[in-house]
């Protein structure tokens, strides 16, 4: 077993493992821990993200006040920073569900450390995306336009419209996504119920919904939590498709593709999980959680994103290769200056980014180099932003009409909303690993040995 | 050894004097002479005539380039993810890709006799004559007549192929030579020599069992890459440009996705028809054909979704450019029952019957469904080149079944007989795999009330 041990060199489960958990006392204790007191690199993080929160409000009380003027956006690029960034944050959405549904059913063991943080982090990056619609809009006000409601005048929305299939899609998504992450909390809820006192334990209480951990609520337990993973798996493909719909269903050059919806979902896939490595790295060293989520579940998550890059990387050469062979002139002029024009520096970054930089990691040296990993994730988060970047853009800024074509820069407005987005999804998840368990008590006990008499328990 | 698994010594055992079974190998045989008989009477006698006969021989030779090529990267797949579950399909899978070289010749004869399907060819048998390559405009590049070239495109298939194909035999001589060494080693002088090929130079097996799964671990990207990115052209090439004006860019990935899921099939048929003839009995277990079920089950979801990941926009946009493809598959008379029945055969009857546990857990109805999904992929890639070749107003029915029905089975019957062959007379497990008994920490050992001593 010597080629096998080399790669499940970091699995908890393996009796060499460093700091392997030996008891579910030491599980619940170590997970714990973070909850019990603020230290000063949690209060500093949350000083960061919440002053960036901040800027991000001010920016959008300067377009509310003042009006959209303020923004870049204006004829022919009407879609600017917002949809690229609603774009963005919509596929660091995909890999929680991902990680926590698809490698369930695939009965994949190393999600069991990361799948809870994941989970949290889809859940907080939809409701990140979900704003920049009511951002895109200016009047905010009127955002329940978005939804079916009965209504006087008998008006409805544009049901023909990829941009309304993307409202349906994404609720469901985040409805769905919300529901399995909670039913997955539950009996960790009741650890935390079990270990609080007074008017936080009856919270917890309240939260935990009467679990106590018998055969009977087990067994429901695990019936609901695999139905949810087998329902939440297709949303996976689903939600990234519609939203490459918005753009594919357009006869617009550069959009209109059909290999969009699985490059799409390959591409959030891959940013998803370089957000986790992005996220997890630092919460592991804050938390001291090494035994439970460390470089082997880092190691994993970085061929995850060798796998994604690889797929991009194809679907970028296949946009290229037959926007050359259909002899479209108008696809082939999208492409070439794409690749050659004003915006050809965001381009050659992203493939740098996306296509380049992550190839490190076919080195098992550098998949298991924290810093490697670390730098190389957030690479690739820049990546796929300048991605989404150069489809909006570059698309309208060059359309079919060389009279209206014209360039965009974002102002400082959009560049706040974008850094106010980072800092709402980041304040969102340093609540929650300081109130919830980021890690899932219940599976990594899982992985422990059972406890036995004079065990120490 | 695993307690769960017989010895693997009795795998290897059963090796000498195993044959193809009379009635399989009459069968086969009996099969592809159908396949010449159907193939000779639509080059002279059909209505058709060549272009039907050819398009046949094309459907079948994209069809078993399917299933090999799939079939080696199921092992690469259980390679690179340290897969256990699939291990005793692996080798059955391997065979698979042993055809490879069987197929690259059916490639090879149809881009020699039968190139001129293409309408974009100089002497086309395409109605009205060549296809009008130049663009459309000055600002749109020649691609066209520089890519769609008859010497070109039968220099850069044949290229295509023999690296995809090449790369392939590297992979599988990894896989087959420490088992083939370890079979040889006991069975002696009953070894089949053709091992000898895999087995050469050999030294310490317990060596090379080390450096066999190293090398195929190390090949799992480039193969990856590689059968992403050469089956795309193959399919750009031999299946797409028979409508030289249309495009769609996902269609190299349709290709080899429904290669890969059409190669499970055969996997399941395989695996049922030849579970005690190849001694798999007591290795694939219900968990295994459920899992293989289960994989069959996301392949048909993906064919679904990236079937209408196509359908979808070109139809919303509604450009005549790209709607014609579908108008005349899904309206014309002659062509709208097939992509009806493609669309039950590949979709919804499969995805219907796979959501059931007890379909994936039993071999003969895992099996039933893996037929109905082999035929339906024959009539998908049917419906992706016969109407091209055929430009009448109604499409002779005995031409479809007789011709496209007969080669077809003949192709499936040269398949049969030749991965029979090669299974028979080799370990139908690999046999010095380590991943073949399960993980040690993944066998759980339970106290009584442990679940509920979670917390």
């Amino acid at each position: 077993m010597a080629s096998n041990d080399a790669i499940y060199g970091y699995d908890p489960r393996d009796p060499a493992a460093p700091n392997r958990p030996t008891t579910y006392g030491q599980v619940n204790r170590d997970i714990i821990r973070p909850l019990l007191r603020p230290t000063a690199l949690w209060l500093l993080a949350m000083a960061i993200v919440v002053g960036m929160m901040v800027w991000g409000g001010f920016a959008w009380y300067q377009q509310i006040t003042m009006g959209m003027g303020v923004a870049g956006i204006t004829h022919p690029v009407m879609w600017g920073v917002y949809i690229v960034t609603f774009v963005f944050w919509i596929g660091i959405g995909h890999a929680g569900t991902l990680i926590s549904a698809i490698l369930f059913l695939v009965y994949s063991r190393w999600r069991t450390g990361v799948y809870r943080a994941s989970e949290a982090m889809t859940v907080f990056a939809v409701m990140t995306a979900l704003l920049f619609p009511v951002l895109h809009l200016g009047r905010c006000w009127q955002a329940y336009w978005f939804f079916p409601y009965p209504n006087q005048r008998q008006l409805w929305m544009n049901f023909k419209s990829p941009l309304m299939w993307d409202v349906f899609a994404i609720s469901t998504y985040f409805t769905v996504s919300a529901v399995f992450f909670y039913v997955g909390l539950v009996p960790d809820i009741a650890i935390f119920r079990d270990h609080s006192k007074g008017l936080i334990r009856k919270v917890y209480g309240a939260m935990a919904l009467g679990w106590h951990g018998t055969d009977r609520q087990w067994h429901h337990y695990m019936a609901a939590y695999g139905f949810f993973a087998a329902f939440a798996a297709p949303l996976v493909l689903s939600v990234h498709s519609v939203v490459s719909w918005d753009f594919a269903m357009a006869p617009t050059a550069g959009w209109h593709s059909t290999i969009f919806p699985p490059y799409f979902v390959a591409g959030a896939i891959f940013s998803g999980c370089a957000m986790v490595i992005s996220l997890l790295m630092p919460m592991t060293y804050l938390f001291k959680w090494e035994p439970y989520v460390n470089l082997w579940h880092f190691e994993n998550l970085a061929k995850m994103c060798l796998l994604t890059s690889g797929i991009l990387t194809y679907a970028y050469g296949m946009e290229y290769f037959i926007a050359w062979y259909s002899q479209n002139p108008y696809e082939w002029a999208i492409f070439s200056w794409r690749a050659t024009g004003d915006y050809a520096w965001a381009f050659w970054l992203m493939v740098f980014c996306n296509c380049v930089a992550p190839l490190v990691w076919y080195s098992k040296k550098m998949r298991t180099n924290p810093w490697s990993l670390f730098i190389v994730a957030a690479i690739i988060n820049v990546g796929m932003w300048l991605e989404r970047f150069n489809i909006v853009i570059s698309s309208t800024a060059h359309n079919f009409d060389p009279q209206t074509w014209a360039l965009y820069s974002p102002t400082w407005v959009e560049v706040g909303v974008l850094i106010g987005s980072a800092g709402w999804f980041g304040t969102w998840f340093l609540l929650f690993c300081k109130t919830f368990p980021a890690v899932a008590i219940t599976e990594i006990k899982e992985m422990v040995a059972p406890p036995v008499k004079g065990a120490g328990h | 050894m695993s307690h769960h698994h017989p010895d693997v010594n009795t795998v290897i055992d059963a090796v000498p004097g195993r044959v193809l079974p009379a009635s399989v190998s009459m069968a086969s045989m009996a099969a592809i002479a159908a396949g010449l008989g159907a193939f000779a009477y639509g080059l002279f006698a059909s209505e058709g005539g060549a272009p039907v006969a050819w398009g046949a021989w094309l459907v079948g030779t994209i069809y078993l380039i399917g299933i090999s090529q799939g079939g080696v990267m199921f092992s690469v797949i259980q390679s690179g993810t340290l897969g256990r579950w699939g291990r005793p399909l692996k080798r059955v899978a391997e065979a698979f890709g042993l055809f490879l070289p069987v197929a690259w010749v059916l490639l090879l004869v149809f881009l020699v006799a039968g190139l001129k399907i293409y309408p974009w060819h100089p002497e086309t048998w395409a109605h009205g004559g060549p296809v009008a390559l130049a663009p459309h405009s000055a600002e749109a590049p020649a691609s066209k007549e520089m890519w769609l070239t008859p010497v070109g495109f039968v220099v850069r298939n044949l290229a295509l192929a023999g690296l995809l194909f090449g790369l392939s035999f590297v992979y599988l001589r990894a896989s087959l030579r420490p088992d083939l060494m370890l079979a040889a080693a006991r069975l002696g002088s009953k070894a089949p020599s053709w091992w000898s090929w895999f087995t050469s130079g050999g030294g310490d097996v317990s060596a090379e069992v080390d450096a066999g799964q190293r090398r195929q671990r190390a090949m799992v990207p480039l193969m990856g890459m590689s059968y992403a990115l050469l089956m795309s052209f193959l399919a750009f090439d031999l299946l797409m440009s028979l409508a030289p004006w249309w495009v769609s860019n996902m269609f190299g990935g349709w290709i080899f996705m429904s290669s890969f899921w059409l190669s499970l099939a055969f996997l399941a048929l395989f695996a049922t028809a030849g579970l005690d003839w190849l001694g798999l009995r007591g290795w694939v277990s219900s968990t295994t054909t459920h899992t293989l079920g289960r994989m069959m089950l996301a392949g048909t979801m993906f064919w679904g979704y990236t079937t209408f990941g196509q359908l979808l926009p070109i139809w919303y946009t509604n450009m005549p450019e790209e709607t014609d493809y579908l108008l005349v598959r899904m309206y014309l008379p002659q062509w709208q029952w097939m992509s009806q029945t493609v669309a039950v055969m590949c979709f919804i009857a499969p995805f219907t019957m796979l959501l059931s546990r007890g379909v994936k857990k039993m071999r003969w109805p895992l099996a039933g469904v893996a037929a109905m999904i082999a035929v339906g992929v024959f009539m998908e890639r049917t419906l992706l080149v016969l109407p091209q070749t055929w430009w009448g107003d109604h499409f002779p029915v005995m031409d479809f079944v007789v011709v496209c029905g007969g080669v077809w089975i003949g192709f499936v019957g040269l398949f049969v007989q030749v991965v029979g062959r090669i299974l028979a007379s080799m370990p139908a497990i690999p046999v010095s795999d380590p991943q073949l008994e399960e993980h040690p920490w993944d066998v759980h050992v339970h106290a009584p009330g442990a679940t509920a001593a979670h917390h």
